[in-house]
């Protein structure tokens, strides 16, 4: 219901353009990315709602992306903005191509209220992680980034901007429901609903300085169909053979699970010496996603029209690994592996190390080039899509290269 | 005597232009009946970045600047900033395509800017301190 009155005010908006061109603004974002890897298990991505990623000798353009946004002045307290984006989807549908649809009013210079579909903004990067030429990146840092594929969300902030002599606070409230696409191996898709997302942010930036941080919880909307198959499955093994079966089946029903993100940020930037780091916390109800423990720290410099950036992420979880039935049968080993395919989707342990460069062509187009090298404890890992798991010798060490044009206009 | 005024206009923007040219000085301003006589470097900072656009005593400000590609937009923010307008650009992308923030309302000309200056109680806007008017005031001068 919610994601039909965003596409009619969608709707409304795109009509009403004609007799407001004058005053509509009209902005717009692309990104032209090329990766390449050297690994033939793991195919890299930067983002698992991502349906297509490299692996070696197969290069992937999957970060590759172009935007619109529109704005509308109604009055001097009230804004209309629309932004869509284009980028490659496993299933493109009109929802997923409204990124933002959403009225701005200013109550008075220190409150903002916003309703419709905004941005969703957890973490640093989240609400503009598509458009390349806002960050210094090649892409964001993906043991931090990846694991998150919403980014907005339908509801109401509420901002509070509170200005001082050399800095501005602002605290935003903000209350809505999602839904956005995890794509996994074997064409598994799964829209994943978050409702009831309740989110406290709070900033303070300087000139130099931007120090955030986020506290966001939500309940899962919904189950997908593969985890309610292995759910009734499950409910027909007896407890004396599975004596975890009863754990299993409260972890794999995700509906109405609850979903707690923590994070933590800064970030320097004085036009020479540049520092960011976040670190987050994701807990939950279930044993799919919990203790996920994730962050990064980049430092780098601007010299002239070059930037330069060297960063480390890493992302560890602590699934608790089943340890399946007594009994072992075909029926019962099927089950179980796919029950820890579920369980341990999560099942996350690496680090990369990076190193990015970006030349600023123009002053609104920049290209950039980024070198990956991570290590992976545990494969297969949510973050990437796979092939050939079967053979012995996985790929827990591999490069990847990412090379981009970004514009804005 | 429409010749001559047409001539005077002409003589008129010639000085604007050339004046703006020579002097290299931009000077902030508001309404003349605007009560905030002052604005730091922050709070400019603050109102041309979308990061707190009022003025001093609290009242909300239509932050006006000009065009993309106009020389002294570039000027104006590269000298407030002390940043290259590459980053200033990747800095309003992050604003802007975040939907927290809009550009300034942009304007082709210094007179245009003059003009809405002039005619809005709660605008602010920059010009070349050659072309000051007596309609509107200043409220921030750069350190030459």
């Amino acid at each position: 219901m919610r994601s039909k009155i965003v596409m009619f005010l969608y709707l409304v908006w795109g009509l009403s353009i004609p007799a407001l061109a004058n005053d509509v603004k009209v902005d717009g974002f692309a990104t032209l990315d090329i990766n390449i890897s050297n690994s033939q298990t793991a195919g890299i991505r930067h983002v698992i709602s991502q349906p297509d990623a490299s692996y070696l000798g197969e290069p992937s353009l999957a970060n590759s992306s172009i935007g619109v946004q529109l704005e509308w002045q109604s009055s001097s307290q009230l804004q209309w903005v629309a932004q869509t984006v284009l980028k490659e989807r496993k299933e493109y549908k009109l929802d997923y191509l409204i990124q933002m649809a959403f009225a701005r009013y200013t109550l008075t210079p220190n409150w903002q209220l916003r309703i419709g579909r905004t941005g969703l903004e957890l973490y640093m990067m989240t609400e503009f992680r598509d458009i390349g030429y806002a960050f210094n990146y090649g892409h964001p840092p993906t043991e931090f980034y990846a694991v998150v594929p919403h980014q907005n969300m339908d509801g109401i902030d509420i901002t509070y901007t509170y200005p001082l002599e050399e800095s501005v606070l602002s605290y935003k409230f903000f209350s809505g429901k999602s839904s956005a696409p995890i794509i996994s191996d074997d064409d598994f898709m799964w829209d994943v609903e978050l409702d009831s997302i309740y989110g406290l942010s709070l900033s303070a930036q300087t000139e130099n300085w931007l120090l955030r941080t986020n506290y966001t919880t939500t309940k899962a909307g919904n189950t997908n169909e593969q985890q309610k198959l292995l759910l009734n499955a499950l409910q027909q093994i007896p407890q004396a053979i599975w004596p975890t079966r009863q754990a299993l089946i409260d972890s794999l029903q995700i509906k109405g699970k609850r979903f707690n993100y923590f994070t933590l940020g800064a970030k320097y930037d004085d036009s020479h010496w540049i520092m960011q780091s976040e670190i987050s916390y994701i807990d939950s109800d279930s044993e799919v996603l919990n203790h996920l423990k994730a962050g990064y720290i980049s430092v780098g410099m601007h010299i002239d029209d070059d930037t330069w950036l060297m960063t480390l992420s890493a992302a560890k979880s602590n699934n608790r690994i089943d340890p399946g039935p007594l009994l072992t049968t075909p029926q019962l080993t099927s089950l179980y592996q796919g029950v820890i395919r579920h369980t341990n989707f999560y099942l996350i342990d690496q680090h990369t190390w990076s190193v990015s460069w970006r030349r600023s062509l123009t002053s609104t187009l920049a290209a950039k080039i980024q070198l990956d090298h991570t290590q992976v404890e545990q494969l297969p890992s949510a973050f990437y899509l796979h092939k050939e798991l079967s053979s012995v010798n996985h790929d827990n060490d591999f490069q990847s290269l990412g090379l981009s044009l970004n514009w804005v206009f | 005597m429409q010749l001559w005024t047409l001539v005077r206009f002409a003589l008129c923007v010639l000085l604007i232009t050339c004046t703006a040219k020579a002097a290299d000085s931009l000077v902030v301003i508001v309404h003349r009946d605007n009560p905030n006589q002052q604005l730091s470097d922050y709070q400019l900072i603050d109102l041309y970045m979308g990061k707190y656009t009022a003025f001093p005593d609290g009242t909300l400000a239509t932050v006006l600047d000009y065009d993309q590609g106009h020389p002294l937009r570039a000027k104006f923010l590269t000298t407030l900033t002390g940043r290259p307008m590459s980053q200033i650009n990747a800095y309003w992308s992050q604003v802007k395509f975040s939907g927290k923030a809009s550009f300034p309302q942009a304007y082709q000309s210094i007179e245009a800017i003059l003009e809405e200056v002039a005619s809005t109680p709660d605008a602010i806007g920059y010009v070349p301190e050659a072309a000051l008017t007596e309609d509107v005031k200043v409220v921030y001068r750069f350190v030459q």
